[in-house]
């Protein structure tokens, strides 16, 4: 999808109809500017020649008054181009963001883990605003730019047909070694945004491993890595700007010729007789048409970042803007179902691969155990919908495969809390109210004790990622905010992963205990299923 | 309260604008031949308008003698010649110009880049905790190019104001004085108008970049948070809150923008009434209308366009210094944010600078290290009761301490002021080394943290952190050594394996191995492991103990752990509660 396509689809009304009037607005604006100028001139001329010839019906009144208003309405029209673009803009950008989010929420967990540090942030604000921008930056300047060429093009073909074929070519010209130009720069654009990217996940990696760098005393090598993708990028952002230096060179040479032609046109030799005043003042059009022509590369880089941005957001737009029809979602039954039913759903990896069939219903406690690597997330994930399954339809939560049902829906049944899942950077009681909005200080509590937290104060600050935290702490936070879910299924995975045996057996004990009712399904590394301490209605075994 | 009264008390009495202003030019000052050049260039271009407007006006006149009869062609090709000569002049001096505006940026740029990266990643020493991540990669993407702008328009503008409008008034004094005066009589109300200018913008882009920096923090966490939101069904409540705050920030800015605007207008009219009152008074003197005392009421056509088109010239370069003033409020609120990052001193080293950085370890062998703790004290920052209280320890060299305790208790604490990593708020750690007895240092430990990571790039690459000097067969035969062949053979691409961003395409225990391989090959008297065996099944774990036995022959371990077979591993087993040594010795 095009970045005009993409803007123009997310923008509500308002912004569609200030993004109207901003070019409506900037077009005339440029022809006032470029008629103050020739109107200017043509009125000089005009007082000369009428003093020479002694004319003396010629009123002056009305050309000066003409300059003065094109001078007032310049200077209005462009304070309100600026400030209708800039609210078409700020409501574009706010729009297409809350699509992009919202568009997120569909996107497979997988695929959001895969680039949640840098990418996926990169998307949400540098590409939504640089296609966000387009309203400000590339859609006013190139209706002001496209309407004065035109205006000066037909007046001077009214006027002098010759002058106005050779403007039009050279101006044509120009706008083809514009756009030229603008495409060689976009290469370079992205070789420089690639290399930023590679840049950030480097020093960001770098640095949560920065006490083994420190250790290995490798932390200079380390820098010099991110150095180098940093130097890379400079060197095609500088091949970027000397394109554009070199852009602006040929069009401000064409510029010389268009006007230079435009004089000996306009003026020389007695076929093309016209009068002095109109002359000058065709002269001084052009004049202002090449002098906006020159802005012509910087708006075209606009553009191009807009255009690369859009590239970018575009497996988000697809799923914000699905081509063609909706798929109705399936009605949401008035009851959440409380059963997951498997059927041959592929567990294992490699040469261990099988499958199994069961039914995870109330108060069954189902344990997965196996070594690393032997594809308990991925079972746990499986069940959740979080991802696809090898085979599909294998997982059916109210008849309906799971994987094709809305997150939503499955949230209504079934939790799975990730081997490390995410804790926002707020409080303890923050964390916990994302479960259950509604929730007092007592039912908190209580989720805390259950998961063997009790000690951990409500206000407790949990620090970016939870970082404030122990391994432990945040393992049973997040258990803790899984019960206040009351899911009829809750998925555990690793549970005891940071904990003593003592402190994981009590956790296991309170998580039954607030949830009698609900089906458990426990992923714990080998020797940890002993610690298991009610009983299991079903042990898999993997790897 | 009204937003913008607010701004712009806050602008007016932040005494750090001064600073941030002195911080920019402190920076800029490296590139500042490369700026002088630039200005004085863009100055000289003005030459190159005079020229055009002097054949403009000579066409003019030309025109004006031979009315309808066609202008004879020797006038206006020298006229055409004129105009052409003055536009090539202006075309060449901007684009050397230009280029030379570019290369100082860039110097300037890379300078900042530079520093950047040793603040995030310095030698010696630990980050300042108090740079986010975030905060870092927001600066080194977006930041320092925010500077762009003001480096190429505003740091040569002043020059090339004071240059080339000077060269143009002088130009349209030659011709009519009487005009010049009116610019010269135009001119003070400009300072005042771009000190406007420069406050409206500077507000709009501080608090627009302000709350996108506090957006963009929440937006990043609740991204990072979104599959478990989604999970618990929260997932369009984060949507909604996203939007909203998105919504009061467009909100404020655009408020903040019609005051900015409103000052950005003015100078256009000042430009354009300037325009109108010159084609008016040259208009009327051409007509012969005027009849004024000491002014002259007379001029010819030529001289009238020549005025009237290098009035807007001589305008330019201060709406160039104007649209700088809006750069230099970009730069001022990026110059902010860097500042924070790169004036930010990084926390001093736990064992003073000289003991850290050179690879004396690797020099020699030198013999395992014990490890003195006493009467070691840590406190977080935020967090009411100490991490550790009171902790005397010795760790014999050549034994294996393992440290055990209920989660929260204070082992990473702990083992992190072993490694010399952190210094202890009270009390000190000291690192013994055959005889030698030193402040606890970084420089003679091996580190495995937890959760641990490998950087992005080919397995080899991360391996060749711990040893530069060693080819793919010693490597390989290291593996074989530590009992890790089976982890080697499991990876399909073997050494040539790509690790994604947070070691991403590993699973977590595959990965804590191999950080723990890269561990091991780097030869210290002191290993230092969080850990070590939390993600791994029995294999794994079995694997990592035998190797430990092997290597503490050589070398001092300290692992924390709550595996029962490690503890059993090990020579000397701690516990820690609350902070504190609640027993010590081999039978717990």
């Amino acid at each position: 999808m095009n970045a005009f396509k993409l803007l123009w689809t997310a923008a509500g009304r308002r912004e569609r109809r200030d993004l109207l009037w901003a070019v409506a607005l900037a077009g005339t604006a440029e022809l006032c500017a470029a008629g103050l100028l020739g109107v200017s001139g043509w009125f000089l001329t005009s007082c000369a020649v009428v003093t020479a010839q002694a004319n003396t019906t010629w009123s002056w009144m009305y050309p000066s008054g003409a300059v003065r208003a094109l001078a007032l309405s310049r200077t209005g029209l462009r304070y309100a181009e600026r400030l209708v673009s800039h609210g078409a803009l700020l409501g574009a950008t706010v729009s297409l963001r809350a699509r992009m989010v919202h568009a997120v929420t569909t996107v497979p967990a997988r695929e959001l883990r895969k680039g949640r540090d840098g990418t996926l942030m990169a998307r949400l604000t540098s590409d939504v605003e640089a296609v966000g921008g387009i309203p400000a930056r590339v859609v006013p300047p190139l209706a002001g730019i496209g309407l004065t060429a035109g205006a000066v093009v037909t007046l001077l073909l009214v006027a002098s047909p010759l002058a106005g074929t050779a403007e039009l070519v050279l101006l044509a010209v120009s706008v083809a070694a514009a756009v030229a130009a603008d495409r060689r720069t976009r290469d370079h654009q992205r070789v420089a945004a690639a290399a930023r990217a590679t840049a950030r996940t480097g020093l960001l990696s770098a640095r949560a491993a920065f006490s083994e760098l420190r250790c290995l005393d490798a932390v200079d090598v380390a820098r010099d890595q991110v150095a180098q993708s940093v130097a890379r990028s400079r060197r095609a952002e500088a091949a970027v700007a000397a394109a554009v230096r070199r852009a602006r060179l040929r069009l401000r040479l064409l510029a010389v010729a268009g006007q230079t032609a435009v004089l000996l046109l306009a003026l020389s030799g007695p076929v093309f007789t016209q009068p002095a005043a109109d002359a000058i003042g065709e002269v001084l059009l052009v004049a202002a048409a090449y002098e906006l022509m020159e802005t012509l590369p910087h708006v075209l880089r606009d553009h191009g970042l807009a255009a690369d941005a859009a590239l970018r957001l575009g497996y988000l737009a697809n799923r914000a803007f699905p081509q063609g029809q909706r798929t109705a979602l399936p009605a949401t039954t008035a009851e959440p179902a409380r059963t997951l039913v498997a059927h041959r759903v592929p567990v294992g990896v490699g040469d261990d691969r099988t499958t199994w069939t069961g039914w995870i219903g109330p108060r069954d406690v189902i344990v997965v155990t196996g070594p690393n690597g032997s594809g308990k997330t991925t079972l746990l994930e499986t069940l959740a919908g979080r991802i696809a399954p090898a085979a599909p339809g294998t997982v059916l939560l109210a008849g309906a495969p799971v994987e094709s049902l809305p997150a939503g829906v499955i949230a209504d049944t079934l939790t799975l809390v990730e081997a490390e899942d995410w804790i926002a950077d707020a409080t303890v009681a923050e964390n916990l109210w994302q479960a259950a909005p509604r929730a007092d200080d007592d039912m908190l509590r209580a989720a805390l004790a259950a998961a063997a937290l009790e000690q951990l104060p409500l206000h407790t600050p949990t620090g970016p990622l939870g970082s404030a935290l122990s391994q432990g702490q945040r393992r049973r936070l997040a258990i803790a905010r899984a019960l206040l879910r009351q899911p009829a299924v809750l998925l555990l995975d690793e549970p005891t992963t940071g904990l003593d045996g003592p402190t994981a057996v009590r956790m296991l004990t309170g998580v039954r205990r607030a949830l009698p009712d609900s089906a458990l399904v426990i992923a714990l590394p080998d020797r940890h299923h002993e610690l298991v301490p009610f009983t299991a209605t079903h042990i898999m075994r993997l790897g | 309260m009204n937003d913008i009264s607010g701004q712009l008390a806050r602008l007016g009495d932040d005494d750090g604008q001064q600073q941030t202003a002195r911080l920019l030019v402190g920076w800029a000052a490296i590139g500042e031949p490369a700026f002088r050049r630039a200005g004085t260039l863009r100055g000289l271009a003005a030459m190159g308008h005079v020229l055009w407007a002097a054949g403009l006006g000579w066409a003019a006149q030309a025109a004006l003698r031979s009315q309808h009869r066609g202008v004879a062609l020797a006038p206006v090709l020298s006229s055409a010649a004129l105009v052409a000569a003055g536009l090539l002049l202006r075309a060449f001096l901007l684009a050397v110009a230009d280029r030379a505006a570019d290369d100082g940026a860039a110097v300037v740029q890379d300078h900042l880049r530079a520093r950047l990266l040793l603040a995030a990643l310095p030698t010696p020493g630990v980050p300042s905790e108090e740079v986010s991540d975030a905060a870092l990669g927001e600066a080194l993407d977006s930041e320092v190019g925010r500077l762009t702008g003001w480096l190429t328009t505003y740091v040569p503008a002043r020059r090339a104001m004071l240059l080339g409008s000077g060269i143009v008034l002088a130009s349209i004094a030659v011709g009519s004085w009487a005009v010049a005066l009116v610019l010269v009589l135009a001119t003070p109300l400009l300072p005042v108008n771009l000190k406007v200018i420069g406050m409206g913008t500077r507000a709009a882009v501080h608090a627009q970049l302000t709350a996108t920096r506090t957006l963009s923090t929440r937006l990043l966490d609740r991204l990072r948070g979104l599959p478990t939101l989604v999970g618990l069904g929260a997932g369009e409540e984060a949507v909604r809150a996203t939007e909203a705050d998105d919504r009061e920030l467009a909100a404020r800015t655009r408020t903040v923008l019609r005051v900015a605007f409103l000052s950005t207008a003015w100078i256009e009219l000042l430009v354009t009434v300037a325009m109108a009152v010159v084609a008016t008074y040259c208009g009327l003197a051409l007509l012969g209308y005027l009849d004024l005392p000491a002014v002259p009421s007379t001029m010819s056509l030529g001289t009238a366009l020549f005025v009237l088109v290098l009035t807007p010239a001589y305008f330019a370069p201060a709406r160039e210094l104007a649209r700088g003033y809006h750069a230099r409020a970009e730069a001022a609120a990026a110059a902010e944010m860097l500042a924070e990052i790169i004036h930010a001193v990084p926390d001093a080293p736990a064992g003073g600078p000289s003991t850290e950085g050179s690879a004396m370890h690797r020099a020699s062998r030198p013999g395992p290290a014990g490890v003195i703790l006493e009467a070691v004290g840590v406190r977080y920052r935020d967090r009411p009761e100490s991490a550790l209280e009171d902790v005397t320890l010795t760790v014999r060299p050549g034994s294996v301490l393992a440290i055990s305790g209920h989660s929260g208790a204070g082992k990473t604490t702990l083992l992190s002021v072993a490694a010399g990593l952190r210094r202890p708020d009270r009390g000190q750690c000291l690192h013994t080394v055959g005889s030698d007895t030193r402040c606890a240092s970084p420089a003679v430990t091996a580190w495995a943290g937890q959760p641990s990571y490998l950087l992005p790039g080919t397995l080899r690459d991360n391996l060749l952190l711990a040893r530069p000097d060693v080819d793919d067969a010693q490597l390989t035969a290291a593996f074989a050594d530590l009992g890790f062949d089976d982890l080697l053979a499991a990876l399909p691409q073997g050494l040539d394996t790509q690790v994604g961003e947070r070691g991403w395409g590993l699973s977590a225990g595959q990965m804590q191995q191999l950080v723990l391989v890269r561990v091991l090959i780097h030869e210290t008297p002191l290993l230092c492991l969080d850990e070590p065996t939390a993600h791994l099944d029995p294999d794994g774990e079995a694997r990592v103990i035998r190797a430990i036995r092997t290597l503490a022959r050589s070398r001092t371990v300290v692992v924390t752990t709550h595996s029962p077979a490690l503890l059993d591993a090990a020579d000397d087993v701690v516990r820690l509660s609350g902070g504190r040594l609640t027993a010590t010795g081999r039978a717990l």
